[in-house]
């Protein structure tokens, strides 16, 4: 393999670990703040691949700017979601809110069949084809998709170190008592952050659009990826959950070398019970 | 020999030395009282002992074996046993079928009937015989806390560790909770437990180790250690235990 | 009363194929039912009995099925001979990944089942070795009955209840509730966790291993999307759910009830077939998390509490 191909494995692999971390970061901030895993977090990320389709085909709106209004209408469901049945087993056992969120993806998934059919779609805009030449080819639409999430991770940098609300999750998610103690609406900052956490995966997934085919099935294969990632990068940082995303990019653009295409998915199933049984993060273990 | 032998034992999280060098000696059949101000790492050593917690350094000799890397189960099995502080009952199981588990898990080899007799026996010792077929889901604080003993002595323990027995219960229950460790005692189990409840430590202990910021400061009878300087220099101020027993 | 009943359930499952003679699909979807009755009983081992939830145990399925299938295939074997060897091939599996995975706690247990159950179907989706994506068609008799069929999955489901029955009996079952409960609580009262969990996920999986080896005995045909598929490891979740997490009879009555609901669906309301399982899975953890044995329970109570 030669060097400028090493090089276009490596960036794409960095390319796509933006993306992945901003896809990733939601989940990682609704387990953080309320103990759930979001197994509807798939869901949300083909939601906003098939909105940012609806809104392309019917209105004519460029998916870059359909991010916005994704991530806004993935924000309204995260939050109804969150107050209408999330908030029922909030303090029941694990497995509820589990099989609850997995009930949720079922019934999405099967709504998108309905209105979309299973085949595959796929955005094609004046520049989906592309390239930019920085001494290696570079596909526009991955250089824009990575723009996008940095832009998004410093937006969201922003709101959660210097709003309120952003604080309130950040101090919840620290410790619920305490938080509560302080006079922080948890309820409120539990539906916030179910809401946050879905418009984020929305965003995501409208950028995805940008660069993926897709079909309502979509957003199972990611969702374990986002597992991986936040298992990877730890629920500690924002830089965590980026890094944990470059890792994953980088291993999945590095095995194509090795492996055939179609077993690339298998990196990141690999990599995610790897760590697991590895190092378990702090929360997997039963506590002493 | 001794029952229980602890040499050097250290056990740190992080930059935070919970235990420091620690030395103890636990004879068979005595009543031994841990005390120490609040965070003195007296939970920690539990937990050390237990197996719930490997120890950072030092060494645990338990009837002449080393404890060192066991699992839990297995101190469980070789008659160290313990009972919480924060009671944790199976929620979902009967009282009876709680201590079942102790009884017939604590030892290897014990037979159906062994076992459930271990379980009635510990259960009647308790008190808590009219409640057995309750889930213990349902059961009271200081209910709780006997289901907890209960479950231990099933285990038919050498060696007993019973953290804050004391806590959060009125007199009269505070004085059938150490009518009940003296029947455990004179049984001959052997007891440490910590304490807060200053009645409860001097009543029933044969000896006392005092900890403080994870190391012993101080070792004796009840009364050498009430009075020794460090110690209530260690409580500052807490009050000197009344005389009325 | 209860021998009385047991009798009378024996004699109508032992003639059943005898008096739906001509309808066969009928008895094909018994057959099936018998085999979902495996299936969930299997399931429950872990997912009920030690409280963990698998989101991966089409794996065992399918490793059963492929087992029986290359061995009659290549080796000419017949295939219940294979059965046994189906069977270990799951446990041993089950054990590869279950051994690490067991130690974590609920939900990172159920993820890491997401990651293994995918991974086996996408492996086995594109190892050309094993035919890949198109599966394994298997030799069809010259002449063929149900009947040995039915026989089979009858055994397997009896076996299945019978073993899940004297496990909850059984010490080991004792330790395994109080696993399921508080599992450092386990640990600290005797109770080696570790190596009980392992049991239990043994047993399972052997038991759905064999049901996969069945399958494929019976279908003469199986594929990688849906052998491995995610869709059977929902099903044996909700099969076990409907009828009641952790219970003896929950597995059984679920089982049925899904079959039941499944061919309902199927048949009317093909199009909503995922959604209808999702609003399933929703309306049990909202309203009946202990399937229909906490209805029955509930019932049960109100009945006494009006006698009262």
């Amino acid at each position: 393999m030669t060097p400028s191909d090493l090089a276009t494995v490596l960036v794409s692999g960095v390319l796509l670990g933006a993306l992945y971390g901003l896809m990733s970061y939601g989940l990682g901030l609704i387990y953080g703040v309320m103990r759930i895993v979001n197994l509807a977090h798939g869901a949300m990320l083909t939601l906003g691949a098939y909105g940012t389709l609806w809104l392309f085909t019917s209105y004519r709106i460029d998916p870059v700017w359909s991010v916005l209004l994704t991530a806004a209408a993935a924000f309204l469901f995260g939050v109804v979601l969150e107050i209408v049945l999330v908030r029922r087993i909030r303090h029941g056992p694990a497995i509820s809110s589990l099989l609850l969120l997995f009930g949720v993806w079922l019934v999405v998934k099967n709504l998108l069949y309905l209105t979309f059919g299973g085949d595959d779609q796929s955005i094609l805009t004046s520049y989906t084809f592309d390239r930019l030449q920085l001494g290696i080819p570079l596909s526009l639409t991955r250089v824009l998709v990575f723009g996008i999430s940095i832009v998004c991770f410093g937006l969201l940098e922003l709101l959660l170190h210097h709003t309120y609300p952003g604080r309130a999750i950040r101090a919840v998610s620290q410790d619920r008592e305490a938080a509560a103690l302080a006079g922080i609406d948890v309820d409120r900052v539990s539906a916030l952050t179910f809401g946050l956490g879905s418009a984020l995966a929305g965003a995501a997934g409208s950028l995805m659009a940008l660069i993926y085919s897709f079909n309502p099935e979509f957003g199972g294969s990611f969702l374990l990826k986002s597992f991986c990632v936040v298992v990877l990068g730890g629920l500690e940082s924002m830089v965590g959950i980026l890094l944990g995303g470059f890792v994953l990019g980088l291993a999945e653009s590095l095995s194509v070398v090795v492996l055939p295409a179609s077993f690339q998915d298998l990196v990141s199933f690999v990599l995610l019970v790897t760590i697991l049984v590895v190092r378990p993060p702090a929360t997997a273990k039963e506590r002493v | 020999m001794a029952l229980l032998e602890v040499q050097g034992l250290s056990r740190r999280f992080g930059g935070l030395m919970a235990i420091h060098a620690l030395d103890l000696e636990v004879q068979r059949g005595e009543v031994l009282g841990l005390i120490g101000p609040n965070g003195a790492g007296k939970s920690t050593l539990f937990s050390v002992l237990s197996g719930g917690l490997a120890p950072s350094r030092g060494l645990i000799t338990f009837k002449g074996e080393r404890l060192n890397g066991l699992a839990p189960y297995q101190i469980c099995r070789r008659g160290l046993a313990r009972a919480r502080q924060l009671v944790r009952p199976l929620e979902n199981l009967s009282v009876y079928d709680n201590v079942l588990v102790g009884a017939s898990f604590g030892r290897q080899g014990t037979s159906g009937d062994e076992s459930r007799l271990s379980a009635l026996h510990a259960l009647e010792l308790t008190g808590l015989l009219a409640k057995a077929d309750a889930r213990a889901g349902v059961l009271t604080l200081p209910d709780r806390k006997r289901l907890e003993i209960a479950r231990a002595l099933a285990t038919r323990p050498d060696l007993l560790l019973l953290d804050e027995v004391a806590a959060g219960l009125n007199p009269s229950e505070l004085a059938a909770a150490l009518e009940l460790l003296g029947k455990i005692r004179d049984a001959g189990t052997t007891l440490i437990y910590t304490e807060h409840v200053m009645q409860a430590v001097m009543k029933l202990s044969d000896r006392v180790v005092v900890l403080d910021h994870g190391e012993k400061i101080a070792e004796g009878s009840p009364d050498e250690v009430v009075q020794d300087a460090r110690v209530i220099e260690a409580y500052l101020g807490a009050p000197a235990p009344t005389q009325g027993e | 009363m209860r021998r009385g009943f047991a009798g009378a359930a024996s004699a109508i499952l032992l003639t059943l194929p005898l008096a739906l003679e001509g309808r066969d699909y009928t008895l094909h979807l018994v057959i099936l039912g018998l085999l979902y009755v495996t299936l969930a009983s299997g399931w429950n081992l872990v997912g009920g009995f030690i409280g963990q939830i698998s989101f991966g145990h089409a794996a065992f399925f399918g490793l059963g099925a492929y087992t029986t299938s290359l061995l009659w295939l290549h080796g000419g074997v017949h295939p219940m001979v294979t059965m046994p060897l189906a069977g270990l091939m799951a446990t041993l599996y089950g054990w590869l990944w279950g051994w690490p995975c067991l130690r974590l706690a609920g939900p990172y247990f159920a993820i890491a089942t997401i990651g293994v159950g995918e991974a086996t179907r996408l492996l086995m989706n594109n190892l050309e070795a094993t035919g890949g994506s198109s599966g394994l068609a298997l030799p069809t008799p010259t002449t063929y009955s149900k009947l040995p069929h039915y026989y089979l999955a009858l055994a397997l489901a009896v076996a299945a209840v019978a073993t899940s029955r004297w496990i909850a009996r059984s010490r080991f079952g004792l330790g395994l509730r109080a696993i399921r409960d508080d599992r450092e609580v386990a640990e600290s009262l005797g109770v080696p966790t570790a190596r009980y969990q392992l049991y239990a996920l043994a047993v399972s999986s052997f038991l759905v291993g064999l049901g996969g080896s069945f399958y494929a005995q019976y279908m003469f045909y199986i594929v990688p999307e849906e052998v491995f598929g995610f869709d059977l490891s929902i099903s044996m979740i909700l099969m076990t759910l409907i009828g009641g997490l952790g219970t003896l009879v929950g597995p059984v009555l679920g089982a049925v009830l899904f079959l039941l609901l499944e061919q309902i669906v199927l048949v009317n309301l093909p199009s909503l077939h995922l959604g209808s399982f999702g609003l399933l899975l929703i309306g049990i953890v909202l309203f009946e998390p202990r399937g229909f044995a906490g209805i029955v329970d509930r019932l049960r109570a109100r009945a006494r509490a009006k006698e009262a």
